[in-house]
């Protein structure tokens, strides 16, 4: 009867959690990791709805404020991914080569396990990414891991910045060039995939232009340029209001998309994956590109084999803002492990191989003002682990976003899932990680590409 | 002066042979249009009932109804003593009386990017009355459910075309069509393998076709205004097809069977701000305050997941876990403790979605029901499984006859048994909720179908099949969930003359339907593999009575699960 009682309790607690609903927290005695303000020991901090309030020692709170013993513990911002795929349910849409006007935030999947998966690792905000199918892919959605809510809506992080995916080199190759005989077949081809796409898009600005201003004269009996939602995304990269995030590989191409974008005037740039970013840190340093990178992954197809674990060090070093993803549901679990990697290839100093995977990554989602430190008036997004983030011996305790506990290790049920297949057989962790392809970038597209020659025999 | 002598002729006829232009109007057999039902039970529309009264049909009208009702010397008299008389239900939306085309055999798509907008499955311009067939078995077969009318609508993916209101009677498409093109019908469905693929370019295309549609219009009509100097209107089918859903004079039916289909609908529609109805909702039992709030009428699908019947060998099983050695037994129970909380979950989840329509009902959703996808059997089972979760039986039928009616448009005509409006109705031995009912007569349009019960001793071929074969032989539709795509289709599996087995195998995802090979039957499990479209699948299954689950594995792509359900077998002809 017990454990009944227990399942049904545990059944409702995630539910019972309205979404955006910002909670009070007082977090005790925690030694404080703040990123942007040292490390202050045996120090408190006040999330008051929502809201970092505090920072100090002795704080006190109202009653109805949960406070939290954080004694021997440590207290970090909430982890932020600069590059996943959890929480929404598509990744690519892998028919043209750009597609810029398709956006996984209208396909978001707040029930995802995914998402609690990810908690359970301290990260409170993810960047919900369009896959690398095409050179210029779809839109994507940086998301707060408020699990819990049933409502896509409550999971976007309002005010965040759009984003959109570019990729460079073998993948786009593959899809359109390889298989389908398509422009990109080659790197070059890539690169005039990027310069049609935005002329084609200044044309359509022009056209906007001429027909607006002509519309006030009497004899005007021009028309309006058909309405285009691909070249109205293209347009708004041009003007400014989209950062672009760009899975790359080998240095070439990315000095390449670097010239590019000057060209066309385009200064908002995040490089993802960018293995060989460490051949071209003091370009991107100059162009004031990011660079979010892998710890230590890569030889998982050709352009990726002349690769370092010292990449995110020495690009750190040229002053490259620089943050370590995960491209992965698995990976995310443990940014922090992958974080302390810079200690041993390279030896970035605590705060620095924490800055990786906080104020960096946020800084390029452009949400740093909001998230990825620990200062008054930041969102109230914490991670708790019982050691030091970096030891290998750590283990994520609770993970807070906008002062509500999303993550508890201590009421962490076997079955976390919110929708119920009320068709399924039995559910296991392994049937829902049972994809052999590897790279999660390239999502959807096997099915796509099957359906395509299945039927052409 | 000649004119009247005829008039007068035929007056003289008329007087002298009363019956006579009857005779000749109607159809050969037809004695009469007109008919006095007696002694029924009338639920004249939900929550209101006439006992023993009479009900007069003439020309395809109800012409009366009541307790004292005079009875027309020409009518055929209908003793129904003890029945009760119902409106005939109105489907919300499915394709009744639409053949699903087949898949067409195609070239490769070239430039997958740009494909027409019939290949990418935008066809709004397509009209239901174009592909309606009178002689379609679904017509038949819903209408000996109780059925009369439906909201039909081509089959396709995005935007297959334009709905229509039908009766489910006719010798030709023509006598079915009630009310053409009422609606435009949407899902959140990508193209196979060209734009839109995904539910993200779907959306992104409803957005840009919307737009383009509005931009189309005011093309149009300045050009009408005055058309000198301006370059002309292009003729395009599919955003002049959606113009009519911009100015607001058609519906939007959006298929969104899930919850999170329905948040995406609802975005979609907000965004743009065209009339929207959802349909196809199976699970949106949370979303009920915000449809309320939104006024969106709902079509629930009648389409309920299979319920479980108990095994009746579990017990057995237990016994012999208790049998088992002691430290076996303890990693049991921790697995059995997982699969307790796990099945307790599922359970849960079943409960919602079949109390759903009691759900909406209380919280004054605005709901009818829909048919797409259902078997015409299943439908009087499943709702019944909702009243027994909650849904009171007036709740029910305003969601089969008065609620369909108004979301269609239609409720001046249909929906109710009153004078004057279409003699579109049904008699059943019981209540119809009851769980033995018997449907055994259906008007359509005024046109009589009398149903006779099936003696146990008329089943078809049923020596034929052999008995270890049994459970195996007979057609299965089945479902296929390709990683979120659900893929449906047959599987037909026959007794051949030396007593073994043999099947074929079809779907509108495969070329055409492919013989399968290899079929292997053990107990309740059945095995085959089949040469779809040059890859090798196989099929694992195993049999529950009328339902089966497994999986198929198509590689390269993958292992999928699988239900079926047997439709027809050798117990059910």
């Amino acid at each position: 009867m017990k454990f009944i009682i227990k399942i049904f309790i545990l059944l409702f607690i995630p539910i019972s959690l309205s979404a955006q609903e910002s909670g009070n927290i007082l977090i005790k005695n925690g030694t404080v990791l703040t990123i942007t303000n040292g490390v202050l020991k045996n120090t408190d901090v006040l999330i008051q709805n929502g809201k970092i309030q505090q920072i100090g020692p002795n704080l006190r709170a109202s009653s109805n404020t949960k406070t939290i013993d954080a004694t021997g513990q440590y207290v970090m911002p909430g982890i932020i991914d600069a590059h996943s795929h959890i929480g929404i349910d598509a990744v690519n849409e892998a028919t043209n080569p750009v597609t810029a006007e398709v956006n996984v935030g209208d396909a978001i999947n707040p029930m995802a396990v995914s998402i609690y998966r990810a908690l359970a690792g301290g990260v409170s905000v993810s960047h919900a990414m369009h896959g690398s199918a095409n050179a210029i892919g779809g839109q994507c959605e940086t998301i707060k891991h408020r699990y819990g809510t049933w409502d896509p809506e409550e999971i976007r992080m309002k005010g965040a910045p759009r984003t959109i995916k570019f990729a460079l080199g073998e993948n786009p190759m593959r899809v359109h060039g390889e298989r389908r005989g398509l422009q990109p077949k080659t790197r070059m081809g890539v690169e005039q995939i990027f310069r049609s796409a935005f002329s084609e898009a200044k044309r359509y600005m022009d056209a906007q232009k001429m027909h607006k201003q002509s519309m006030g004269n009497k004899s005007y009996k021009g028309i309006a340029p058909k309405y285009n939602e691909r070249l109205e995304v293209l347009a708004d990269i041009l003007r400014g209001e989209i950062i672009v995030h760009c899975h790359s590989y080998r240095a070439d191409e990315i000095y390449m998309l670097l010239q590019v974008l000057e060209d066309f005037g385009i200064t908002k740039i995040c490089f993802q994956h960018v293995n060989e970013g460490f051949k071209v840190a003091p370009e991107l340093a100059a162009y004031g590109a990011g660079a979010s990178v892998f710890a230590d992954w890569w030889a998982y197809k050709f352009e990726v084999y002349y690769s370092t674990a010292y990449n995110a060090t020495i690009l750190t070093r040229n002053g490259v803002l620089t943050s370590i993803n995960s491209d992965s549901g698995e990976l995310i679990r443990h940014l922090y492990h992958e974080a302390a990697k810079t200690q041993r290839y390279g030896g970035l100093s605590d705060n620095e191989a924490l800055k990786l995977i906080t104020i960096n990554p946020a800084k390029q989602l452009g949400i740093g003002n909001r998230v990825g430190s620990l200062e008054v008036g930041k969102d109230g997004d914490v991670a708790i682990f019982s050691a030091h983030p970096l030891s290998v011996y750590t283990i994520p305790q609770m993970t807070i976003v906008d002062g509500i506990i999303r993550f508890d290790v201590e009421n962490d049920d076997n079955d976390m899932r919110l929708a119920i297949d009320p068709e399924e057989e039995m559910s296991s962790f392994f049937d829902h990680q049972n994809e052999k392809n590897h790279d999660k970038c390239m999502e959807g597209v096997a099915e796509q590409l099957f359906q395509f020659s299945a039927h052409n025999h | 002066m000649r004119m009247k002598v005829w008039v007068n002729l035929g007056l003289l006829i008329m007087i002298l042979f009363p019956y006579s232009s009857v005779y000749s109007q109607d159809a050969p057999g037809e004695v009469t249009r007109t008919y006095a039902i007696t002694g029924v039970h009338i639920i004249t529309s939900p929550g209101t009932m006439i006992k023993n009264g009479t009900v007069i049909i003439k020309d395809g009208l109800i012409h009366n109804v009541g307790r004292s009702v005079s009875i027309p010397a020409d009518a055929q008299v209908i003793k129904a003593d003890t029945m009760y008389m119902y409106a005939g239900f109105i489907d919300g939306l499915s394709h009744i009386g639409v053949p699903k085309p087949k898949e067409e055999e195609r070239a490769r798509d070239k430039d997958p990017g740009n494909p027409t907008n019939k290949r990418a499955g935008i066809t709004p311009e397509k009209s239901a009355a174009d592909v309606l067939s009178a002689g379609h078995k679904s017509i038949s077969e819903y209408r000996a459910v109780g059925y009369t009318a439906a909201h039909s609508a081509p089959y396709g993916r995005m935007l297959p075309g334009q709905g229509s209101v039908i009766l489910l009677d006719g010798k030709n498409a023509a006598d079915l069509l009630y009310k053409a093109d009422i609606s435009n019908y949407g899902q959140l469905l990508g193209g196979q393998g060209v734009f839109p693929s995904t539910v993200i370019a779907v959306i992104t295309k409803y957005r840009e076709l919307y737009r383009q549609s509005q931009q189309a219009n005011t093309h149009i009509t300045n050009y009408k205004r005055n058309g000198v100097g301006m370059k002309r209107p292009t003729y395009d089918v599919a955003t002049i097809g959606l113009i009519p859903l911009t100015k607001k004079q058609t519906t939007l039916f959006m298929s969104a069977p899930n919850h999170l289909d329905i948040h995406r609908a609802m975005a979609l529609q907000k965004d743009l701000g065209f009339k929207m109805a959802l349909a196809n909702v199976k699970s949106g039992y949370r979303m009920a305050d915000r449809l309320k709030r939104s006024n969106i009428p709902v079509l629930l699908s009648l389409d309920l997941f299979k319920e479980e019947k108990e095994k009746k060998d579990d017990k057995k099983k237990d016994d012999k876990k208790k049998g088992d050695k002691d430290d076996k037994k303890k990693e049991l129970n921790e697995w059995d403790k997982e699969i307790e909380a796990f099945t307790k979950r599922k359970k849960e989840e079943q409960n919602n979605i079949v109390g759903q329509a009691a759900a909406f009902a209380k919280k004054g959703v605005r709901f009818a029901f829909s048919t797409d996808g259902t078997s015409a059997k299943s439908i009087l089972g499943n709702i019944r499984r909702m009243i027994k979760a909650g849904l009171s039986e007036s709740d029910a039928l305003a969601a089969l006859t008065t609620n369909p009616a108004q979301i269609l448009g239609v409720s001046q005509t249909m929906g109710s048994i009153q004078n004057g409006k279409i003699a579109n109705l049904f008699i059943s031995k019981t209540p119809i909720f009851d769980e033995k009912a018997k449907i055994k007569y259906v008007f359509v349009d005024g046109n009589l179908h009398e149903y006779e019960e099936k003696k146990k001793g008329d089943k078809k071929k049923s020596g034929k099949v052999s008995e270890e074969n049994k459970a195996y032989v007979g057609i299965w539709e089945y479902s296929i969930n390709a990683g979120g795509e659900i893929l449906t289709g047959e599987l037909e599996i026959n007794q051949n003359e030396e007593g073994t087995l043999e099947g074929t195998l079809s779907g509108a995802q495969l070329d055409s339907t492919v013989e399968i090979d290899e079929i292997t039957v053990d107990g309740n499990k059945l095995s085959f593999t089949a040469d779809a479209d040059g890859i090798t699948i196989s099929w694992k299954g195993s049999i529950d009575g009328e339902s089966m689950s497994g999986e198929v594995n198509a590689a390269p792509m993958g292992i999928f699960p699988i239900t079926a359900t047997r439709t027809s077998g050798p117990d059910k002809i």
